[in-house]
């Protein structure tokens, strides 16, 4: 099998994410619910993938590095928080339904910026352009699609001086290129912790720069008299019991890549890219979307001719290639792209990845679609 | 060698300071704070039995939220030491 969908979840994963787990599973019940050993384990765990957290995404106190499910619900507590049905958001072109449809659920007016694929230019003008009018900002540092990275320092730096609260999702980017939550002065950064972190399903992180409105009401282990959730993080946010196992992953996984660093991984994963684009390059039948990689991160998608994505898709997975095929749960960048309503077919690496994998890959691909 | 409990607002602000304090040598553990004490119910605090004043002044300094301060009596009671040191 080749597995190259690590843009929705990341396989195979560090040995040290399994063994980490499986301890977890053995050793460590329920943190703040005692300080018994098994729990207290849980807690030293649940504290040590916070500092880990703060220090790759440079968050100035633990307390503001938020668990979550995953990026949809860290997502969610973030507009929740910032968003009723008279804001004015202005999103770009390039957002993933996690960003839409909770907007959409509020009802709040919504507004595009930029919608030319791999154009940063047009991007930031767009939102200088509409910044004034918007009272919240929400974007994605990397379109899961087609693998664009948005120019995020300056529409930071525009929503700073125009007071605009600013969300930013990165799920595409967490693990993969550098992020600084202090610096740039976002509200909320919002991510998974299976994806370029390398952790298990089910784990996510919120950066908080202030509090935030609880999405979920229950026991935290603290303050239990009181029948309203705590006012400080990161109790506020976190009700229930927490997967202690996936966030022992996922600290596995954030040491790994902070030993091998983001920058590291970033040039692995656009050496592939690299590579994969050169291997297809002039393959008549295919339609690659692709600026060279000038502002693309390991994400490639293409389509096919003669075949429409999700048959495509369906016949590399008979093959033993796994991708992803169709709206990859973002129509917002499909319409910006022009590639509704049949989608893409998306490839997407990894750390792991390997340059065989990818060449394979290729190579089953050509066979397909020149059948 | 009495027990000195330093009430904090969270156990994750308990964990930052028995970290904080072990690395100035101060030996503390994260103990649930009795329920008299916290008056909200749950909560979390570092329990010590030497170097006090040297941990209460480390806290002081760091940023962490930690609240009122106690001594176990010979009574088995909780006094409060008479300062206010809330954040």
């Amino acid at each position: 099998m080749i597995y190259l969908d690590n843009a929705a979840t990341t396989l195979p994963k560090f040995l040290s994410v399994t063994a980490a787990v499986s301890r977890a599973m053995m050793s460590m019940t329920s943190p703040g619910r005692g300080v018994y050993a098994p729990a207290m384990r849980a807690s030293d765990v649940l504290l040590d993938c916070r500092i880990a957290a703060a220090e790759l995404f440079h968050v100035p106190e633990s307390e503001q590095v938020v668990f979550t499910f995953n990026a949809t619900h860290a997502l969610n507590i973030a507009i929740r928080s910032l968003a009723d049905k008279n804001s004015r958001v202005l999103i770009s072109g390039f957002e993933h339904n996690a960003v839409t449809r909770p907007l959409h659920a509020i009802g709040c007016e919504v507004r595009f910026a930029g919608r030319r694929l791999f154009d940063a230019a047009d991007t930031l003008s767009q939102f200088r352009e509409q910044i004034g009018w918007a009272t919240l900002v929400v974007c994605t540092q990397v379109s899961n699609v087609f693998g664009y990275i948005l120019p995020i320092k300056e529409i930071a730096e525009l929503c700073r001086d125009n007071r605009v609260p600013l969300i930013l999702d990165c799920s595409q980017s967490a693990g993969v290129l550098e992020l600084d939550f202090a610096a740039l002065g976002a509200a909320f950064a919002a991510m998974p912790g299976h994806k370029g972190l390398i952790g298990p399903q089910g784990t996510g992180l919120l950066l908080c720069k202030d509090s935030a409105i609880p999405l979920l009401y229950g026991g935290t282990g603290s303050d239990s008299l009181v029948q309203g959730m705590p006012a400080y993080l990161p109790d506020r946010l976190e009700a229930g019991t927490h997967n202690v196992p996936g966030i022992a992953g996922l600290l596995a996984g954030i040491r790994e890549i902070r030993e091998r660093g983001t920058e590291s991984v970033f040039q692995h994963e656009r050496q592939l890219l690299s590579f994969m684009l050169d291997r297809l390059n002039g393959e008549p039948r295919l339609e690659l979307f692709s600026d060279g990689g000038r502002s693309q991160s390991g994400v490639l998608s293409l389509r096919c001719r003669n075949l429409d994505s999700e048959t495509l898709a369906a016949r590399l997975g008979e093959q033993g290639v796994c991708v992803r095929g169709g709206l990859h749960c973002a129509p917002c960048a499909h319409e910006s792209a022009g590639t509704l309503p049949d989608g893409t077919v998306r490839f997407s690496f990894s750390p792991l990845t390997t340059e065989e994998q990818v060449d394979s890959a290729c190579e089953t691909l050509i066979q397909i679609v020149n059948y | 060698m009495s027990q000195h409990l330093i009430l904090c607002r969270s156990l994750t602000t308990a964990q930052r300071a028995q970290r904080l304090l072990e690395r100035s040598g101060i030996v503390s553990s994260v103990v649930k704070a009795p329920q008299e004490l916290t008056g909200a119910g749950c909560g979390y605090s570092l329990s010590l039995y030497r170097h006090f004043d040297e941990a209460d002044a480390i806290l002081q300094r760091s940023n962490l939220a930690t609240g009122k301060r106690f001594v176990l009596t010979e009574d088995g009671r909780y006094r409060e030491l008479n300062r206010d040191l809330s954040r």
